[in-house]
């Protein structure tokens, strides 16, 4: 490819100048900006309070309890979105759209919603909340309803991320997979995945930045009980209700390095996804 | 190993039939071309053969034993795919192993045992020095080799190729076509395949087998399908043949002048002197086709119809096929069918 761009095509400069500047103008103004506020207002007070306010109890609890809700939710959705990937994109079944239609449910649904919707199935006014309640299970305001809440809301993006890539690359080699002899799981992990795997890890880091970013959902069924069931985005909330602003800052810079962190290796992963694309044609 | 096909029957929606209602039976050891244009059902029934598809109706049996309701991975049959499906990720070794490695616990082979069974496996195809590329790295020859390898690394009772030399160009396609040719004679295993090239079919199997709208048309030997069509579709499909228009009918061939449809082929007119029997016709031009000459021939109502003499042939006949030259027509041979729509 060239690097200049054909005349026809080029636009009159005035134009192009003004485009490229609004678009940089609006980057800065909403994506640049707050990450930069983020991290000089965590840093206001100098390096000393912004370690002392992520060594405070509550928010290494809540640090924690992110880590261990995304440990637990992003290996469940792993397998559920590979399952459902894989049915969708090599398989014919009557329902498939429907299926296909469900796993993207979770996007379009406002997590205080999903949130609710475990509080009014296991809440202590919930469809199962008495029974619950007599073999002294905890659901609700407590870790496993944040998990469940946490799965919910990421449910959609192994599954999308692994569709377009395994829909692409046909169903020959698992074809020729069952020729040879092979079963289902042998061509599911020695021939489909392998295939895809930087789909997978693309839906697996999508799935893992959304897991610990999350508030809404894991805000409604959480009961905020500091130190035990405040994971760090709903930690922030608090110390930002409470003008704590170096330790609200000094959390919300973990979530934005979180975020840096995601973009680097998105970007990194779609270069090599467009890369081995291209090796394919 | 035989496998025997009765009256199967593939349907994609209620009105389209991709095979209907085929029977046939290859014999054992034998080179079985599917042979039919596109859309003809030929590759639909070479993969219910291998279990990817199942049939709507009729049954298959290997040996035999009803295999209609067994899965591709029950069958061990070979199959070589068209764009060959090599596993992408991994080696030419890794490839013609998987087979192998796939295999049920207790029947698991030991490293030493696959390796055992792959390198004279890749010194078959030539593709031993290849061992350790990606498929990416590989020539289109060289995949469908590796392909070939993979197939028969499972030891299969019964090996089909999907259009095994459609992707190849001209000059590999020949040397492969006889290099798997005296393969097939040399394993002995009951092959059967599918081209849409006629040239290819006649050349490499011991009997074609010609599809066309999901039905079976014939299956003879190359000789006995091209030199006794079984119906037009045959005559017209497997090189050319000209319908005999009845008005020529008399002239053309007079040993059958009545009944029926009446078809030539090109190499089968004869010239001969003018004003004498058969066909007044003027030569209009001739083409070179290789080792055979066209000649365009012009008749008295102004139609135009080909004939192809040989080469050697045209020396002898030079005078008479000069653009211009009047000459007469004869079918040597005529080929008659039953009244055909």
């Amino acid at each position: 490819m060239s690097g200049h761009t054909r005349p026809a095509l080029r636009d009159p400069a005035p134009l192009a100048w003004a485009l490229v500047g609004f678009a940089l103008l609006w980057v800065g103004v909403f994506l640049v900006l707050p990450l930069v506020v983020v991290v000089t207002e965590a840093f206001a007070r100098g390096w000393p309070r912004f370690i002392a306010a992520l060594q405070e109890p509550d928010a290494i609890a809540a640090i924690r309890l992110t880590l261990v809700i995304a440990a637990i939710s992003v290996p469940v959705n792993l397998v559920l979105g590979v399952a459902a990937a894989w049915a969708i994109a090599k398989h014919e079944f009557y329902g498939r759209g429907l299926l296909a239609a469900f796993i993207d449910l979770p996007v379009s649904v406002s997590p205080v919603v999903a949130g609710l919707v475990f509080v009014l199935i296991f809440g202590a006014q919930g469809w199962l909340g008495p029974w619950l309640q007599r073999h002294d299970i905890k659901i609700i305001f407590a870790l496993p309803g944040m998990v469940l809440a946490t799965i919910f809301v990421t449910l959609p993006y192994v599954a999308r991320s692994l569709v377009p890539i395994m829909r692409r690359q046909g169903v020959e080699e698992e074809e020729a997979a069952a020729t040879l002899g092979a079963g289902a799981v042998t061509t599911l992990l020695r021939v489909s995945l392998p295939n895809a795997a930087l789909g997978l890890l693309y839906g697996v880091l999508l799935t893992n930045a959304r897991a610990m970013g999350e508030f809404g959902a894991v805000s409604v069924v959480s009961g905020h009980i500091r130190g035990e069931t405040n994971t760090l985005p709903l930690h922030v909330e608090i110390l930002n209700n409470e003008y704590d602003e170096v330790g609200a800052f000094a959390c919300a810079s973990l979530l934005a390095l979180l975020a840096i962190v995601t973009l680097v290796l998105k970007l990194w992963l779609e270069r090599r996804m467009r890369l081995r694309a291209g090796e394919g044609s | 190993m035989a496998i025997r096909i009765e009256g199967a029957v593939k349907r994609y929606g209620p009105k389209v039939a991709a095979i209907d209602g085929v029977t046939l039976e290859t014999r054992p050891g034998e080179l079985l071309a599917l042979l039919g244009p596109s859309g003809s059902g030929k590759t639909t029934l070479l993969r219910a053969i291998a279990g990817l598809e199942f049939l709507d109706a009729g049954r298959i049996l290997i040996d035999g034993d009803d295999a209609t309701a067994l899965t591709a991975r029950e069958r061990r049959i070979g199959f070589v795919f068209q764009n060959y499906a090599l596993f992408r990720h991994l080696s030419v070794f890794e490839n013609v192993a998987f087979g192998l490695r796939a295999r049920p616990r207790r029947l698991r082979l030991t490293e030493a045992e696959i390796r055992d069974r792959v390198l004279p496996l890749l010194r078959t195809v030539q593709m031993e020095e290849y061992a350790e590329r990606k498929p990416a790295a590989l020539s289109g020859g060289q995949r469908q080799r590796v392909a070939l390898a993979r197939a028969l690394a499972i030891e299969p009772r019964l090996l089909l190729l999907d259009e095994p030399f459609g992707a190849l160009d001209a000059k590999v396609r020949r040397e492969l076509r006889r290099w798997l040719r005296e393969l097939h004679d040399r394993l002995g295993l009951s092959t059967v395949f599918v081209t849409h090239d006629q040239e290819e079919a006649l050349e490499l199997a011991d009997r074609v087998a010609i599809l066309n709208q999901g039905r079976l048309e014939q299956l003879g030997t190359p000789h006995e399908v091209y030199d006794s069509p079984a119906t037009p579709f045959v005559a017209e499909f497997l090189g050319d043949a000209l319908r005999v228009p009845p008005r020529l009918r008399r002239a053309l061939v007079p040993d059958r002048p009545h009944g029926g449809l009446a078809m030539v082929r090109p190499h089968d007119i004869e010239l001969l002197p003018p004003g004498g029997p058969g066909v007044p016709a003027i030569v209009r031009r001739t083409a070179s086709r290789g080792g055979a000459l066209l000649v365009e021939l012009e008749l008295e109502d102004g139609n135009r119809i080909e004939a192809e003499i040989a080469r050697g042939d045209a020396h002898e006949a030079e005078g008479r096929i000069a653009p211009g030259t009047r000459v007469g027509l004869r079918a040597r041979i005529a080929h008659l069918f039953d009244d055909a729509p």
